[in-house]
């Protein structure tokens, strides 16, 4: 017990009981929720609720899903690139401000002090408004380089600290001694400053490993990172997958402190045995991120493709990649417009992308899509699709597939359905609904339930927009990614979506019906387009004359449950799909069906709405 | 001399060059967008006018900042509740005591992000463990609101913060002299005056660093709002991202943005008059 006794064990101070209750109770409240994590990711169950059996289901999943490897690989290469530079450019403006007096030296401290007190989305966005200006393309370069500039400033304060404990005396005397300036800079200066350069070089990594928001706004196609693959993972869609992903993350965090502290505890009495299994380990780590960064999956032949979550069929995708060779690389997109910021901002990259009709028509002005060649497949498609209003040549899409917006919702809870708009300001539900977090959905559907015509008339949206105000309390939420998760957890009873996705929730869990607002409903096209810049046109060709062979588009109908416009598909369905009244409604069932119409400039007029209202 | 001249300007140059372009420009290329206007397609049309400020005056955008500054207020006030007794426990426990607190902290600090979010979302869920739990033995017959809700944020920036604040307020109470404690004491100084009058003072610099280090990242938040909060839970955070990834009016987003740096400027000026930390020579404990 000796050694242990503290400083103030005497003065009996800190050690009240209270002090205790609330630090068991704060260190539990920091790592219970981890351990939950780690506890069920063993779990071979879906959800949280229930224990099913011990199980490494989800290890597996995690380990064979070749994105969450690429993710940890383009990690690993901007730390480690973004690192270096920020290390040495760090030092330097440590030297700087310590040796150093000179004109503008508080200017240059502010400059760099600033940045830790900054909001980091300020950096984010800051660099892509720069990067937009400049034209300079989105991918590895932008994200190194936002790295480097919110790390820098940390890095360049805890040099500075041991910048300034080095005695100036012992520089002078090896100049004085006959050393050069290289020759004193490393034999003098460095030795004495490495562990402010060491603790900055591993806190610099640490931070670029795990930054989210920066890397948010300045990632490119192809360079997601873990952060943003865990951020997709959490957005569309909650699996177990996540957990088991975080457990190894954990243990990975857990071995880091543990040899961090065992470095520490024997820094100065090392035994010799000690030194070589660390530098053995250490070796062997630097070698596995050498090789994780350098390994690649050796396929030449690619496909890019940005679409939503679970809107192409998996094994179609296997398939095709047997059957031709080409690796197909699937990137995530959460909405449309989000689509077209990102062609907008220059990314390039993609083969194959799934825009809306409207997005299409900004996409053409632009001049970034390419045109489709003709495909033996083509013919397939109906024809009342293929020369839609947003490109009436038909030259620059192919229709992917259509539905329209309408309500889910848990027979088990809402007894009475009504089929109306109203019933999404049924106070009755308060708490209880979702709406789709667009704001083009949102606002039809408050001009439905008002009667009014969706037009550019101001007055209406002002109604729309009051309707709408009206509604949000009564709302669980805005959401268009998780609505699947919040209804099958009974969070919430009705919820504005796509039919496709009542359809498949209807296919898993009868309860999910559909409510078919006679108001009308909103109907949408999605298509697919091949951009200007892509590297990989033939690819997109091939697959997609694959996807619409009519029995491959059965295939993938059945998986995503939304139509495609392949008639010769509808012999190959299966039988559920073939009846379902929510995959394809009787026509007498149908109300007045809307295309949501190219506003224009009033779309600036309707989005400002929309944040005003969420702002509320 | 002229050596000398040389080294400095390498030294210099390199990293001044950088934070120039790379962070001073972007700043003044924000500041130039925040009074220009959105063209039809989602451009930057530049023309200098002021509607974007006073469209954020008008009203709502006014709210939404205010709330923010109001949810990063009190989440870092409970944090600093809930963090400086632990931290002041940590600092007289023993040794032992000491490294395990130490390595439950910086489990959590180190863990990401975005999972640490996920960890919470299964805590507080409608089918999460706390209503699960409740339920299995029969407390509740119906799931609890923890999450989508002021409470399910404010948990979330907690829980994101502790780690952040106990940390600094550790390293500071960690250094102070036992003599002074026990002069202190000796002087017939009663316990609670000893924590005002020593302990406080002493904890100044981890206390400023750990206030600013949730406070900033707080009210620039969009992540936890997003998946913990509700209808209500909107902050200028989400807004301004909003304006740059869908709406694409970044002219309204950046004049946001430049008012959210004053605001974080303005906030921590005042704050550091306020308790000036400078009388310790130690600046931000990192």
């Amino acid at each position: 017990m000796a050694g242990n006794i503290s400083k103030s064990n005497d003065l009996n101070l800190g050690k009240g009981i209270f002090l205790k209750i609330i630090s068991i109770l704060g260190i539990l409240f920091l790592i219970a929720p981890l351990i939950i994590l780690v506890v069920f990711s063993f779990n071979s169950a879906r959800t949280m609720t229930q224990w099913e059996g011990f199980s490494l289901r989800w290890y597996k999943a995690a380990l064979q899903d070749e994105t969450i490897w690429l993710a940890l690989k383009n990690s690993l290469i901007i730390g480690v690139i973004s690192t270096i530079i920020t290390t040495i450019l760090g030092t330097a403006a440590a030297l700087a401000i310590g040796k150093y007096a000179f004109k503008g030296k508080k200017a240059f401290e502010n400059m760099l002090y600033i940045p830790v007190i900054l909001p980091e989305i300020i950096f984010g966005i800051a660099l892509l408004a720069l990067y937009a200006m400049i034209r300079f393309p989105l991918g590895f370069a932008s994200i190194i380089v936002a790295h480097v500039t919110f790390t820098f400033s940390f890095v360049t304060l805890i040099v500075l600290a041991k910048v300034n404990n080095f005695d100036r005396n012992l520089e002078e005397a090896s100049l004085d001694l006959g050393a050069g300036r290289w020759q004193t800079f490393r034999r003098v200066i460095l030795p004495n400053i490495a562990p402010g350069i060491i603790s900055g070089a591993v806190y610099a990594f640490t931070m670029s490993l795990d930054d989210f928001v920066v890397t948010f706004f300045t990632a490119g196609v192809g360079s997601s990172t873990l952060p943003l693959k865990i951020y997709s993972l959490i957005k569309t869609g909650v699996t177990p997958t996540i957990n088991a992903i975080s457990t190894i993350l954990i243990l990975f965090t857990i071995i880091a402190l543990l040899s961090a502290y065992t470095i520490q505890k024997n820094k100065d009495h090392l035994k010799k045995g000690t030194k070589t299994v660390l530098s053995v380990f250490g070796g062997i780590v630097a070698v596995c991120i050498l090789f994780i960064m350098f390994y690649s999956p050796g396929h030449k032949n690619e496909l890019n493709i940005c679409n939503y979550a679970d809107y192409l069929d998996d094994g179609l995708i296997d398939d095709f990649e047997k059957e031709y060779g080409i690796k197909i690389n699937l990137d995530y997109m959460n909405d449309t417009e989000e689509l077209l910021t990102r062609m907008m901002m220059g990314v390039s990259g993609y083969d194959l992308i799934v825009p809306t009709g409207n997005v299409i028509k900004i996409l053409i002005a632009n001049d970034l899509l390419s045109p489709i060649d003709y495909f033996t497949n083509y013919d397939t498609i109906d024809s009342t699709f293929t020369h839609l209003e947003y490109d009436p040549t038909g030259k620059y899409y192919v229709p992917y597939a259509y539905g329209f917006t309408a309500i889910a919702y848990n027979s088990k809870f809402v007894k009475d359905p009504v089929n109306s708009w109203s019933i999404m300001w049924d106070q009755e539900y308060k708490g209880r609904m979702l709406m789709l977090d667009f704001s083009s959905e949102a606002f039809f559907s408050a001009y439905k339930k008002l009667g009014l015509t969706f037009d550019t008339n101001p007055q209406s949206l002002q109604q729309a927009y009051n309707a709408l105000a009206e509604q949000k309390p009564l709302l669980k939420k805005y959401e268009s990614n998780l609505t699947w998760e919040y209804l099958i957890s009974e969070e919430v009873y009705l919820a504005q979506t796509w039919n496709g996705s009542i359809t498949r929730l209807n296919s898993l869990y009868p309860q999910f019906k559909m409510i078919l607002p006679q108001e009308g409903v909103a109907y949408f096209v999605d298509n697919l387009c091949i951009p200007k810049s892509s590297a990989n046109k033939e690819n997109a060709l091939l697959f997609l004359n694959f996807l619409y062979s009519p029995k491959n588009a059965a295939r993938n109908m059945e998986k995503i449950m939304y139509t495609m416009p392949v008639p010769a598909a509808w012999d190959y369905l299966d039988d559920f799909l073939k009846t379902s009244k929510i995959f394809c409604p009787d026509p007498q069932d149908l109300p007045p069906v809307f295309i949501l119409p190219d506003f224009g400039d009033f779309k600036q007029d309707i989005d400002k709405a929309w944040t005003k209202l969420k702002s509320q | 001399m002229l050596k000398k001249i040389k080294e400095f300007y390498i030294l210099l140059f390199p990293p001044a060059f950088w934070l120039i372009l790379f962070f001073v420009v972007p700043l003044l290329i924000v500041f130039v967008f925040s009074f220009s206007t959105q063209k039809a397609d989602g451009g930057v049309q530049y023309i200098l006018n002021l509607h974007n400020f006073q469209e954020v005056f008008q009203g709502v955008y006014l709210k939404v900042l205010l709330h923010s500054f109001f949810y990063a207020l009190v989440a870092t006030v409970i944090t600093l509740l809930i963090a400086f007794p632990i931290s002041y426990f940590m600092a007289f426990a023993t040794t032992k005591i000491k490294l395990i607190m130490m390595f439950l902290i910086i489990l959590p600090f180190w863990t990401n992000f975005l999972i640490k979010i996920y960890a919470i979302m299964s805590l507080l869920g409608n089918s999460g463990i706390i209503n699960a739990f409740l339920m299995k033995i029969g407390l509740i017959s119906q799931p609890l609101h923890l999450m989508n809700n002021s409470f399910g944020v404010m948990f979330g920036f907690v829980y994101w913060n502790l780690p952040f604040m106990i940390l600094p307020i550790f390293s500071s109470l960690d250094k102070i002299d036992v003599s002074l404690l026990e002069a202190s004491l000796d002087l017939s100084a009663s316990k609670a005056q000893t924590l005002k009058k020593v302990i406080l003072p002493y904890s100044m610099p981890g206390l400023v660093a750990g206030i600013i280090f949730a406070f900033v990242p707080t009210m620039g938040s969009f992540v936890i709002p997003e998946f913990l909060g509700g209808t209500n839970d909107y902050m200028i955070g989400n807004v301004i991202t909003n304006q740059f990834v869908k709406t694409r009016n970044w002219p309204f987003g950046s004049a946001l943005s430049m008012i959210l740096i004053f605001l974080v400027m303005v906030c921590i000026s005042l704050y550091l008059r306020f308790y000036d930390p400078s009388n310790n020579k130690r600046t931000v404990e990192i």
